[in-house]
């Protein structure tokens, strides 16, 4: 068993008192994590994603990582202080016995007999205490697992501005385009898609040489137009076929 | 001066009976300090510095009720040994007054042996004064080993008072 150098950490750490909330804290930032994962827009290894902000996800996700990290390096240390903690308490229990069966007289070996009870249940409460703390390791190590496997492609993800750091999922573009009408449309992207609708539409005109309607799609635009590249051809509106071949 | 008219093996019986209780109750006594050594021992023992703070007082206060129990039934055994020595205490004066009155006895015989003029008087005389000699010897010998045993139960008690007094 690895025993710290510091054999009074579980007392110095406050570990009896702060343990729960350490563990509340850890299951707290498990879930948050779990959730960023679960709901990551898709993002290709261009980083283009159909979703708004997908950067910021990744960010937001790399964050969660990290303080799931955290929390997984702290647990990690507490076990052996934990175990330290356990022999103490088993030797107590032992030396209780030991004395308790050597007592020639009843009254004190009664007394004695609570002073035994006592140290078995903090035995059995530290016993408890690992367990749950190796529990906890377990799921911070598996959600790390899993948010691993979801990386922003263009390295480390840039935060998002602020007015979307408080988004707990990224608004993906429903697919009759209602639901993106609610999304901010980034402006200069929108401006852009309508001076290439423009020139499109100059340039179809021009070749059929008939008047063509001048239909700006600037007013009828969904969030999910806005991430068509600006090059047009380069890839189509995303179907759920192609989404497939994006990287997650 | 004893009335009562108490054989040799009475007086010796007693004597035993008493040595005996004396040595029952000191075994106890004994037996109370060792258990309040192995208490205190315990307590000494103990690593009770960790965090565990509610449990690591109950184990303390669970040890320190034990001493306390252990002091108390100690107090008693030693109370009654005081009783038993006290008891001892008076049958040694009790057999110095016999020995006193054998020795006055053997006075006497031996200030009337002088003026008898009867062979057969003097005889009688010697014998009696030869029995009282050895009542007194036999008293000086009995009174002695209950002096002997009073001082011994008497100075493991002081032992054991002091290991008592002393926290093990």
């Amino acid at each position: 068993m690895n025993v710290p150098e510091n054999i009074d950490r579980y007392k110095d750490e406050h570990l009896r008192e702060r343990f729960e909330s350490l563990v509340a804290e850890a299951e707290r930032a498990v879930m948050d994590l779990d959730k960023s994962v679960t709901s990551l827009p898709p993002v290709n290894e261009k980083g283009e994603s159909p979703a708004m902000q997908a950067e910021g996800f990744y960010a937001q996700k790399e964050e969660r990582e990290d303080r799931v990290r955290r929390l997984l390096g702290i647990f990690r240390e507490y076990v052996p202080i934990i175990e330290r903690e356990m022999d103490r308490s088993l030797e107590n229990l032992s030396r209780i016995h030991a004395a308790e069966s050597s007592l020639h007289s009843d009254a004190p070996r009664q007394e004695l007999s609570q002073g035994e009870s006592a140290a078995k249940s903090e035995y059995h409460r530290l016993v408890g205490q690992r367990e749950r703390a190796i529990i906890t390791i377990e799921r911070m190590a598996i959600a790390l697992s899993a948010a691993s496997r979801k990386r922003w492609p263009l390295g480390v993800p840039r935060k998002s501005p602020p007015s979307w750091t408080g988004q707990e999922s990224p608004r993906m573009p429903a697919a009759d385009g209602v639901g993106g009408r609610n999304l901010p449309s980034p402006p200069n992207l929108s401006n852009e898609i309508t001076a290439l609708q423009s020139i499109h539409s100059q340039r179809e005109d021009s070749r059929a040489g008939a008047p063509r309607e001048n239909h700006s799609r600037s007013g009828s635009a969904t969030a999910f137009d806005a991430f068509e590249p600006s090059v047009p051809g380069s890839y189509g509106r995303p179907t759920p076929d192609s989404l497939l071949g994006w990287s997650e | 001066m004893p009335r009562d008219r108490s054989s040799r093996n009475e007086l010796t019986d007693r004597k035993d009976q008493q040595t005996e209780d004396m040595r029952e109750l000191r075994d106890k006594l004994e037996k109370k300090a060792e258990d309040l050594a192995t208490v205190r021992r315990l307590l000494e023992e103990l690593d009770l510095d960790g965090g565990t703070a509610e449990g690591a007082a109950e184990i303390e206060e669970s040890v320190d009720r034990a001493e306390r129990v252990t002091e108390e039934v100690f107090d008693q055994d030693d109370h009654a040994l005081d009783q038993v020595h006290a008891d001892a205490g008076g049958y040694q004066s009790e057999l110095k007054e016999r020995k006193e009155t054998s020795e006055s006895n053997l006075g006497r015989i031996s200030d009337v042996t002088a003026p008898l003029e009867t062979q057969e008087t003097i005889d009688q005389v010697r014998e009696g004064k030869e029995a009282a000699l050895r009542d007194v010897d036999f008293l000086q010998d009995l009174l002695q080993r209950a002096m002997d045993a009073l001082e011994e139960s008497e100075n493991v008690q002081k032992d054991l008072r002091d290991m008592r007094a002393s926290g093990g």
